[in-house]
């Protein structure tokens, strides 16, 4: 018993004397797209021909569009994939540098239905990224089924949930700057399947989706003042959610359960910030400043609350509880700070800030920190997160009498500025959370 | 001239009175329209749309995410008629897609779908056998010798000749007819071998010079010496690890092969192997795995290659277990990426760079 107690701990420390590991620490890496390979999803029937080309080219320029990731030419690669479960020669695509390759299929069915299937390949280390999957739905559905498996790939590789299945709901601007019209519109978050939602004869402002993406906020012009209302996305009707008749209302945003709403509101020439339930229509005040306090926006956890507000002698932002309690201001820095939207992460607050007569979109801590502008141009404004909280859209106009106004989206690390494609101008967008 | 004042003074005051009962300092106020608008409650709202005739909104019923079978091929709708995808719908009661758009409830097309498993395209690489065996050279400056014992046995060398005082004649052979004998046979001189070693030095010894120069470091203090038991009857802990000591003692004392004697890695050369890894270290700046610095550890072949499945986490810091999942595949990646035909380290130096350790550390590319 003992000896063998011994002789245990004999080879335990002997062990413990083998020669120490060679330590190295690397602080200083590359910021580069990681290059993939899509080769053509293969075609399980006729039908299929057309849509795999298809579903591989909106799935690529989903991940090109991030910044984060590199196609490789078809051209250029040495393997062929003939059958999705086959195994992999990964030496081939060792050979064009892909780090990942995504190979799948698509079927059809004769009464519309679509089959996507699909694995996702880690080239150099010669395994898959998890086990393969596939989608089902309808033919008609293709696109949004192309932005489901890039946001499996994306989540997969990033370790963070994705954002190519997402709707943006913004204003559509048509015609000149002084007869400017505007509708709200909604689209996928890549400006395709475009939709306007209204007639565009009234003056709308500032949409701002629901949690649940089934409806939005908008601010309306409709009775020559500005009004709230919430419109239902499914069959386009609307309603007015406002207590107080003849008083103007706006910048509204939903609470994160989606059963209530912050907005402003002006009374006797001040405005404040109001809550207003939207099961019982009752509202409450919670801030009484004589300054103007607008623009809120909850935390994630729906416990605190952001908004701007000129009570120091310049537009600052401030953070308070969600019942009007612990005002404290969170901006310092020179200029006026506004439009503040807090991330989904909950980690960071996006903003407008305007300084020296430039306009750029921003983010910070929630306590103020880590202050850091994302972009500078003529005009930049209205913040909007992705889903994931990774990437900001606003809008951006452009300087004179034909300036225009467009949607802009931009990395949240401060790279990766795109315009977003719209027929037209556009501007107040609002991201939609990832659908299911 | 009183008269233009007179009328000067008219003027005036008529103007004055006029702006004053006129009109013209009075603000003209514009008048409001109000439109009547009906303030619904959220009963009132649903029960206007319910009322009403809901157009048509797009559908989509997306089903859940499955994994695929474990066949060879996957079946394909082309395969299945319409009958059998029907009836496959029993056999998964629990769609997790989520209906999007009440009241028509979405109808999901689902079939049976067991674990898959990992495709493994390429047999995992033998391992290769690391060990290396280093030339037997021994340090000892002094010159080769050759056998330490003469093969031969030694004839003890002659006596010196000793010159007498006494000159002594030559003495004549009593048959003088016989010639005198010229070849005397020659003597040659008796030596010891070439380099042979005045000293024996046997196996033990030389094994004992060798390990005076070896670079290794002890093991354990050099003036340890294990006591032994007082008490053969009562084993304790002390005892088993005096135990333990005295066994690593005899193990040391063992003679074993001597290595060469190599330096360490130097600055230029760990700096050299830093470099290849961190040109294939890609942050995802603005991530959460960017968050965290993730240490891997590694074993390497003789050729600089990475065994692969040696790859593992070994720590983390700042971030929970999904990033630093994340932060290590990027970090592997980098490790494998980089190593093409083996990372350039100095062969000799292998037992110092066997086993590796990296520290990904991205606070510096945060800042960026």
């Amino acid at each position: 018993m003992f000896r063998t107690l011994t002789l245990i701990l004999a080879l335990l420390m002997g062990a413990s004397a083998v020669a120490q590991p060679l330590r190295i620490e690397i602080t200083d890496g590359v910021i580069e797209p990681m290059p993939f390979a899509a080769p053509r999803f293969i075609a399980q029937d006729s039908g299929a021909m057309e849509l795999s080309g298809d579903i591989v080219s909106v799935l690529s320029t989903d991940l090109m569009r991030t910044g984060l990731f590199r196609v490789l030419d078809e051209r250029a690669h040495i393997g062929k994939i003939s059958s999705l479960n086959a195994p992999v020669e990964y030496a081939d695509w060792k050979a064009i540098n892909a780090q990942v390759l995504i190979t799948g299929s698509v079927a059809t069915g004769t009464r519309g239905e679509l089959k996507v299937s699909f694995r996702i390949h880690d080239v150099f280390a010669g395994q898959e990224y998890g086990k393969g999957l596939q989608f089902k739905g309808k033919t008609s559905d293709w696109r949004r089924m192309a932005h489901k498996v890039a946001d499996e790939v994306y989540s997969r590789i990033t370790g963070e949930s994705g954002y190519f299945d997402s709707r943006v709901v913004f204003v559509a601007e048509s015609g000149s700057k002084g007869q400017r019209r505007k509708r709200l519109a909604i689209m996928d978050y890549d400006g395709e399947q475009l939709e306007y939602l209204d007639d565009g004869a009234h003056l709308v402002l500032a949409p701002r989706i629901a949690p649940d993406g089934k409806s939005v906020l908008f601010t309306s012009y409709e009775t020559g003042f500005p009004q709230i209302y919430q419109m239902d996305l499914r069959n386009k009707r609307r309603k007015l959610l406002q207590s107080t008749v003849g008083t103007t209302s706006f910048a509204p945003r939903f609470s994160p359960d989606g059963t209530q709403i912050v907005y402003s509101q002006e009374q006797g020439g001040n405005t404040d910030v109001f809550l207003m339930s939207l099961r019982s229509g009752q509202a409450r005040r919670l801030t009484s400043a004589p300054s103007i306090e607008t623009a809120p926006s909850f935390s994630p956890d729906g416990r605190q609350i952001v908004f701007e507000s000129d009570r120091s002698g310049s537009q600052q932002l401030y953070v308070m509880n969600v019942n009007g309690e612990g005002i404290k201001r969170i901006s310092f820095g020179d200029g006026r700070y506004g439009t503040p939207v807090w991330s989904p992460r909950g980690d960071m607050i996006a903003f407008t800030k305007q300084s020296r007569g430039r306009f750029h979109i921003g983010v910070m801590r929630t306590d103020g920190s880590e202050e850091r502008l994302l972009t500078a141009s003529f005009l930049d404004e209205g913040p909007t997160w992705s889903p994931n909280g990774r990437v900001i859209m606003f809008t951006r106009e452009t300087q004179g009498v034909g300036g225009v106004s467009n949607l802009y989206s931009v990395d949240v690390s401060g790279r990766n500025l795109q315009r977003v494609a719209t027929p037209s101008g556009g501007s107040d967008p609002t991201w939609s959370p990832l659908r299911r | 001239m009183q008269a233009g004042y007179v009328i000067s003074g008219i003027a005036h005051a008529g103007f004055i009175g006029w702006a004053l009962f006129g009109g013209m300092l009075t603000p003209k106020y514009q008048d409001i329209v109000f439109n009547n608008v009906s303030v619904l409650s959220e009963a009132e709202f649903q029960a206007m749309i319910a009322s009403d005739q809901v157009p048509e909104v797009p559908q989509f019923d997306l089903t859940a995410l499955e994994p695929l079978e474990d066949k060879d091929d996957v079946p394909t709708l082309v395969e299945q008629t319409d009958q059998e995808v029907d009836q496959s719908e029993p056999e998964q009661p629990e769609p997790v897609a989520e209906k999007i758009t009440p009241p028509e409830p979405v109808e999901t097309l689902v079939v049976p779908t067991p674990d898959i498993t990992t495709l493994d395209a390429q047999p995992p690489a033998p391992e290769i056998e690391t060990a290396m065996m280093l030339p037997d050279v021994s340090t000892d400056s002094a010159p080769i010798q050759a056998n330490r014992v003469a093969p031969t046995p030694v004839a003890p060398p002659e006596q010196p000749a000793i010159v007498d005082d006494v000159t002594q004649e030559a003495t004549v052979p009593a048959d003088a007819t016989e010639p005198p004998v010229e070849d005397v046979p020659e003597v040659k001189e008796t030596t010891a071998p070439e380099a042979a070693s005045s000293e024996i030095i046997t196996e033990a010894k030389k094994e004992d010079a060798k390990r005076q120069s070896s670079p290794r470091p002890m093991l354990r203090p050099s003036n340890f010496k294990p006591t032994p038991p007082t008490d053969a009857g009562e084993t304790n802990l002390e005892d088993i690890l005096r135990e333990v000591a005295q066994s690593e003692t005899l193990e040391a004392s063992k003679p074993k092969p001597a290595k060469k004697s190599v330096p360490p890695l130097t600055g230029g050369e760990q700096d050299a192997f830093r470099n290849q890894v961190s040109n294939c270290w890609s942050v995802n700046v603005g991530s959460r795995a960017a968050n965290v610095t993730v240490t891997i550890a590694m074993e390497m072949q003789p050729d600089g290659k990475v065994v692969a499945s040696s790859l593992e986490m070994v720590g983390f810091e700042g971030g929970n277990q999904s990033d630093a999942n994340v932060a290590f595949q990027a970090g592997r990646r980098a490790i494998l990426r980089c190593q093409k035909d083996g990372y350039d380290l100095p062969k000799d130096k292998y037992d110092q760079w066997r086993n590796v350790e990296i520290k990904f550390d991205p606070s510096e590319m945060r800042k960026r």
